[in-house]
């Protein structure tokens, strides 16, 4: 057989195919090839639902380097959903990280299944010597503690210090009493009679638990709670009363009756930032976006606020901790890298490069506080607000996004404003939601 | 290709019905279009924006100080290079695997009888009907038998193969290549294997096309399947790699957007340079896409 001498033109189609074959191979084998590791070096795979913390974790990695040789992390960030869904496939088959952050509702589920170890005695006795018991609490699973508290979500209130002295009012308010007067002033309603910037940004819209959680900012100071847990342990709804509907009421009331705020306008940390709102409820990470999208706003950050004058503030603390896998294979490693990235300066640095608050004691907050002092009530919040937070079950997502399904549309139902008994209706039904799930689940009970 | 006048008879003028008809359709088309290219301007003005300008309200398309920092921020941010090679070698790999075993299985559903053929024909069908999610555990555990977690190889697997790609093929092969022509090829000496590469891939070359260009872009937009097997983040495709920007409760929307541009900019070449073939595609497929 003799082959075709190659005309010099191009290449011809049999070349072509068997370079593209040659290329697929060598690609497919290429990817393929083993890096050569030490064996003295200690890395260590780090998955984490937070991409904004993934340079937090390369400079604490950095610095405990620098007194462990041969140490590194294999850092992996996707966000939260995505990051729940690949532990979920790779914890039980033993395929996950060395250590990952996860919310509690997701680590009860590992724990429940051995798929995480409670902590040591000494790690358990650092917990408690550096953390409150609040905290302590609620990482804690049938008496044990898991894990290491790494940041905490604390909701406050955004003011923007220049629309309230337009409008005169001297804030921030104290009471949501306070709080809709001062709406009312701020509030801008065009000719045609559309809204151009809310007094306050609530929670209208969307979908997934966080509706339900704001939902929650309100209900909390209003004197209710989601769910409330019973003495034997069991849970049922706590909104089904007069705090439920008040809560529920307000809602109605600034959307339809009072008008400061209306799902068509832009909502949340953005219209903050770009002066759409006077008001927001949100956690620390804002004042950061605020810093990057618009860092001449002139703005304070203050408690929720109380429902009147003789109720106590409430703030919706959420801590967040950083695990050791139970199948790990550098368990003493990981631990000692976590005690080290929870060193109390590290503790700060979070904050201050993520924005996510931590409540690690013996922190200074000093350089912070003076550097951005609206961090300061996320720090070290005046000693009258009473923290409440997620009750740690595994259905509570669940809870919170099945509600979360309805209440948007209750805040805009006309049959709502000023008809009390339809507003009490409708969170009877709510409710009656909430306790089935709660039966379905085996966790319902009233005494 | 047989033009529409081409078809029989006297041309007919448009009744005044009918020219008010397709006008109302021109009208609904332009509609559509605008509604469909605007999302991919508003991309591009968006990947142009400092942070600034991203949120303003009301929104501008036009950048009022446009700049490249979101195209140089997300390769310092994280290797893109890489993602994009990755994207590439794994649409790469998968577009000559899915034409090569659809060509071989089609071929042989097509034209060749043994005992079984329909019942192996209806159950690899079958496996057409099953969602992904549905297998998705078992393929997982497949995986880490083969210890192929975190793998180029454990990452293109699943988009080797495809179902429908037999189908189509054997479709083709079965109604457009007459049989006669194999038997003539037998008849004159030439093995199985010269039939198939010299009489039955040439004249399956346009269903080839469709099918490659079918199996790349799935290959080039798989997002779950890499999210669940590559642990290490130098193994990511552009659809992964994104999501570095997406925060907690915010996102990096310059950054996202340059690099929603990047991952999106060679499909759109390659769809202008295609297009004929594309189109021509999606009509003999009768895919969208």
């Amino acid at each position: 057989m003799t082959s075709k001498p190659r005309s010099g033109k191009g290449v011809d189609r049999r070349t072509a195919l068997k370079l593209a074959a040659g290329a697929g191979l060598a690609s497919a084998g290429g990817f393929g090839f083993a890096r050569p590791a030490k064996a003295a070096d200690v890395t260590l795979n780090v998955w984490t639902g937070y991409p904004e913390l993934v340079p937090y974790y390369k400079a604490v990695a950095d610095e405990y380097a620098k007194t462990h040789a041969g140490f590194k992390i294999n850092l992996l960030s996707t966000s939260l959903r995505e990051h729940e869904q690949k532990l979920s496939a790779a914890m039980p088959t033993g395929t996950g990280p060395d250590i990952f952050d996860v919310g509690a509702n997701i680590s009860i589920k590992f724990a429940g299944a051995n798929l995480l170890k409670p902590n040591s005695a000494e790690i358990d006795q650092y917990m408690k010597a550096n953390w409150s018991k609040y905290t302590i609490d609620f990482l804690s699973f049938k008496g044990k503690t898991y894990g290491i508290p790494l940041l905490e979500g604390r909701a406050a209130m955004y003011w923007n210090k220049a629309m309230f002295k337009e409008a005169g009012v001297n804030g921030p308010p104290t009471t949501f009493g306070e709080l809709i007067e001062a709406a009312q002033k701020i509030v801008k309603i065009d000719s045609t009679g559309k809204m151009t910037r809310s007094g306050i940004s609530m929670r209208l819209s969307g979908q997934g638990s966080g509706i339900t959680e704001k939902f929650r900012f309100v209900l909390e100071p209003a004197g209710g709670k989601f769910i409330e847990e019973t003495k034997s342990g069991k849970w049922h709804n706590g909104y089904d009363n007069e705090a439920g509907r008040n809560a529920l009421q307000l809602y109605v009331d600034i959307v339809q009756k009072l008008k400061v705020d209306d799902p068509k306008v832009p909502h949340d940390a953005d219209a903050f930032a770009n002066g759409t709102t006077a008001m927001l409820f949100r956690e620390a990470w804002v004042i950061g976006e605020i810093q990057k999208k618009s860092p001449t706003l002139d703005f304070g950050v203050a408690p929720i606020p109380r429902w009147d004058a003789k109720s106590p503030y409430k703030m919706l603390v959420q801590p967040w901790a950083v695990y050791v896998s139970g199948k790990s294979k550098n368990e003493a490693a990981s631990w000692d890298f976590l005690k080290f990235l929870s060193q109390p300066n590290n503790a700060r640095l979070i904050t201050e490069m993520t924005g996510w608050g931590c409540n690690r004691q013996g922190v200074d907050w000093t350089p912070l506080l003076k550097k951005t002092p609206q961090f300061e009530v996320f720090v070290q919040p005046p000693k009258d607000v009473q923290t409440f937070s997620d009750p740690v079950i595994a259905v509570f997502d669940e809870l919170e996004s099945r509600a979360a399904d309805k209440l948007p549309g209750l805040y805009v139902d006309s049959s709502l404003n000023g008809n009390p008994a339809k507003v009490a209706e409708a969170i009877k039904a709510l409710a009656a939601q909430t306790d089935s799930i709660l039966k379905t689940a085996g966790i319902y009970g009233t005494s | 290709m047989v033009r529409p006048e081409d078809d029989s008879g006297p041309v007919t003028r448009p009744t005044s019905l009918g020219r008010l008809l397709n006008g109302i359709g021109h009208i609904i088309l332009a509609v559509g279009a605008i509604f469909m290219v605007l999302p991919i301007l508003w991309m591009v003005s968006t990947s142009f924006k400092p942070p600034t300008e991203v949120s303003l309200w009301p929104p501008e398309l036009i950048p009022s100080q446009p700049t490249w920092d979101n195209y140089t921020g997300i390769f310092d941010d994280a290797p893109f290079h890489v993602y994009f090679l990755n994207s590439v070698g794994y649409s790469l790999v998968a577009t000559i695997s899915v034409m090569v075993t659809s060509l071989l299985a089609g071929a042989i559903f097509g034209k060749y009888n043994f005992p079984g053929r329909v019942f192996l024909f209806m159950v690899i069908i079958a496996t057409a009907i099953v969602p992904f999610e549905a297998y998705i555990i078992p393929l997982y555990i497949q995986i880490i038998d083969l210890d192929w977690v975190n793998t180029p190889q454990g990452i293109v697997l699943p988009t080797l193969f495809l179902s429908f790609g037999v189908f189509l093929l054997r479709q083709h092969v079965s109604s457009a290549i007459p049989t006669e022509l194999l038997e003539a090829g037998r008849v004159d000496g030439a093995s199985e294997w010269w039939i198939l590469r010299r009489v039955i891939t040439p004249l399956s070359a346009p269903a080839l096309s469709a099918i490659g260009i079918f199996a790349f872009i799935q290959a080039w937009g798989a997002f779950f399947w890499p999210l669940i097997v590559a642990n290490d983040q130098d193994l990511f495709n552009m659809e992964l790699g994104l999501q570095i920007f997406q925060f907690r409760f915010s996102a990096d929307y310059g950054k996202l957007m340059a690099g929603s541009v990047i991952s999106t900019l060679p499909m759109l070449i390659a769809f202008l340079v295609l297009r004929r073939r594309i189109i021509e595609s999606v009509a003999l497929s009768g895919l969208k896409g």
